[in-house]
């Protein structure tokens, strides 16, 4: 308490304590805003008015309005002992008057209505009469504003002039959106006839807008920031981000809106994006996968030698009969003469593939030939048979096969007993029952047909007597094409030891093992 | 005391030089005669080799191209005489070469009987030549 002098200065502060101070300094304060509730009034019915202080005859009174406020000052300070005071004042078109006589109602009152003229109302005011019953240390006094009648320090004595000088701004009544800041002419006061202050005495402050101090955070999703901070205008999602809505896939749009954005280049109702086929991907795929590789799909079989099924038929390149060809030519004998009739196979290994027949002309055409590698056969009963072999056709192309020159039929006598024509070592089921070839049956001269004798080929008609158990094969034998049981090779060698081993190799389209035994 | 001394002169009796010498004998010529058997085996196998080898890639027959049998070769290899092919081949052993189909089965190539090699070895009750 020493170190506050100004506390000292109130003696009755020094016998409460703390608590009672606060308490006390809260009353104070219910008080004060209890008193201010004419302020509240003024404020509440002149907002937004612009005022200018004028006198009676509409001239300019802030002169005296700056003497009344000191006036007032002096009142408070105790300089000069208040009286009754009233105070009417001209509000847009409306006479109102405030007249109080208790000295702290009339300072409140009236400094309140000051306070509210110079930052509220920028003085819109009116001062019709300004009355004051006598003042001590002054007489009686009769301020009267702006009519020249009993100003009182204009007629004082010992006065000598004093401009007045304007205070430094005061603090904005806003912190954004626009506000106002006022000064007053107080720095010092104009007395004794001095000149006031020129300029203005408020001016607008803190004019930017609110809504900059809170743009740009915490409102995605194309929103924007109002100014009370809150998020308008926000779309469903966030620019850029993906989902699958069920097997329909959608992008955010810059709007902030869902967008359909998936690939269905297939059809099947789910985008590639969605879980669907990785074959998915581009336009005209096929959603088999061929080796691992995404192929894509094409009408046709396009490209017949890149290993690939490109129209996911379930074929590849020579097998899709997209890559077939055609076989022609002309059969002629060693004549030069056509033969009519002539049988034409083409075989892969000893399958016969396709089979034509000659036109008068000697001419064969053969369409429809998977692209690949041949034997071709050109037979007639009365000609010994003509074979090519290993004619390549190429993909989708044509080629031409003739059997003339070197390669024409010579006529005679073509089976032998065997059944093989003499030319070509090959079985032929036409030599049934021709020069003592004789085969064992009609299953056994379908699967000879074009094989080489000694070859094995699968018994399926199951001749209980020579075959009773089933497990039967028919051996193009020497001679006559016959049945035989098969047997297990079963090596014996009079030395103790046998190492046998095996190789596998390819013999006329199948896979045979050369097996070498060593025995010691 | 005497007793001991018996026993223990009865135990050293038992491991004396002879029969020390007897099983060494014994042991060496178990080794020799397994390892004679299987040198033996392992020779056939390195003719088998050779054969395989030589009949394949070889100069005088080659009776693979790419992997694909040439009948041409087989009937060449067929009229060769068979000490002069084992002369050809370098081999002591005798051998047999033929072919299978899938199922095991002989299989006749060309003109070939039955196999290309010694009368000795024997393919189903038959000679291999």
């Amino acid at each position: 308490m020493e170190n506050c002098p100004y506390l000292a200065q109130f003696p009755l502060i020094k016998v409460v304590n703390m608590k009672n101070y606060i308490a006390i300094s809260i009353i104070t304060i219910l008080g004060l805003l209890l008193f201010s509730e004419p302020i509240i009034a003024v404020h509440q019915d002149y907002e937004n008015i612009e005022m200018t202080v004028t006198d009676l005859d509409g001239n300019n009174a802030d002169a005296e309005y700056d003497e009344l406020m000191q006036e007032l000052a002096d009142t408070m300070s105790g300089a000069i002992e208040p009286r009754e005071v009233s105070f009417s004042f001209n509000v847009a078109g409306s006479l109102e008057t405030v007249s109080v006589a208790q000295p702290q109602t009339m300072m409140n009152a009236v400094a309140g209505i000051m306070y509210e003229m110079n930052t509220q109302f920028n003085r819109d005011v009116t001062i019709i009469t300004t009355t004051s019953p006598e003042i001590a240390g002054r007489g009686t006094t009769t301020i009267t504003g702006g009519n020249g009648n009993g100003d009182d320090y204009d007629d004082e004595p010992s006065c000598s002039p004093r401009n007045g000088g304007w205070s430094g701004w005061s603090s904005c009544s806003v912190t954004c959106g626009g506000g106002t800041q006022t000064r007053s002419c107080n720095n010092p006061s104009r007395s004794c006839g001095g000149s006031p202050c020129s300029g203005p005495s408020s001016q607008s402050c803190n004019t930017q807008s609110c809504c900059d101090a809170n743009m740009g955070s915490g409102c995605g999703n194309c929103g924007t920031v109002a100014c009370d901070s809150s998020c308008t205008g926000q779309g469903v999602c966030s620019p850029g981000s993906t989902q699958c809505s069920g097997s329909t896939y959608q992008t955010c749009t810059s709007s902030c809106s869902w967008s359909n954005s998936g690939t269905d280049s297939d059809g099947d109702g789910v985008d590639q994006q969605c879980q669907d086929s990785t074959c998915d991907n581009a336009p005209g795929v096929c959603d088999t996968l061929v080796d691992g590789k995404c192929i894509a799909k094409t009408s046709t079989e396009s490209a017949c030698t890149d290993n690939l099924d490109n129209d996911c038929d379930g074929s590849i390149d020579c097998v899709d009969t997209d890559c077939a060809g055609t076989i022609l030519g002309n059969v002629k004998n060693t004549n030069n003469e056509n033969i009519d009739n002539a049988r034409i196979d083409t075989l892969k290994g000893s399958t016969i593939q396709h089979t034509e027949y000659t036109q008068p002309s000697g001419n064969y055409q053969i369409n429809n030939v998977l692209c690949g590698t041949y034997n071709i056969i050109a037979s007639e009963p009365s000609y010994i048979s003509s074979t090519k072999t290993n004619v390549n056709l190429p993909p989708q192309s044509s080629i031409t096969v003739d059997f003339t020159g070197n390669d024409a039929l010579v006529s005679g006598s073509t089976c032998e007993d065997d059944c093989t024509y003499s030319g070509d070592n090959i079985i032929h089921e036409e030599c049934n029952n021709v020069n003592g070839c004789t085969f064992y049956d009609a299953t056994a001269m379908e699967v000879c047909n074009f094989a080489q004798p000694g070859w094995i080929r699968d018994y399926n008609n199951i001749d209980p007597v020579n075959c009773p158990d089933g497990n039967c094969v028919i051996e193009c034998a020497d001679g006559i094409p016959e049945m035989r049981v098969g047997v297990k090779a079963s090596i014996t060698c009079k030395k103790e030891n046998t190492i046998k081993l095996t190789k596998v190799i390819a013999y006329q389209g199948k896979l045979v093992k050369l097996i070498v035994i060593t025995c010691g | 005391m005497a007793k001991k001394k018996n026993q223990a002169t009865k135990k050293r009796e038992w491991f004396n030089f002879n029969t020390a010498i007897t099983l060494l004998v014994i042991l060496a010529l178990f080794v020799i005669l397994k390892q004679s058997l299987t040198s033996e085996v392992i020779s056939l196998e390195e003719e088998g080799k050779i054969i395989l080898d030589k009949l394949t890639n070889g100069k005088e027959i080659r009776l693979l191209n790419s992997n694909v049998l040439v009948e041409k070769e087989v009937n060449k290899l067929d009229q060769m005489d068979y000490e002069e092919v084992k002369s050809m081949l370098g081999i002591k052993n005798d051998f047999c070469i033929y072919f299978e189909d899938a199922n095991e089965n002989v299989m006749k190539i060309d003109d070939i009987n039955l196999g290309i090699g010694s009368s000795k070895i024997y393919i189903n009750g038959e000679p291999c030549k």
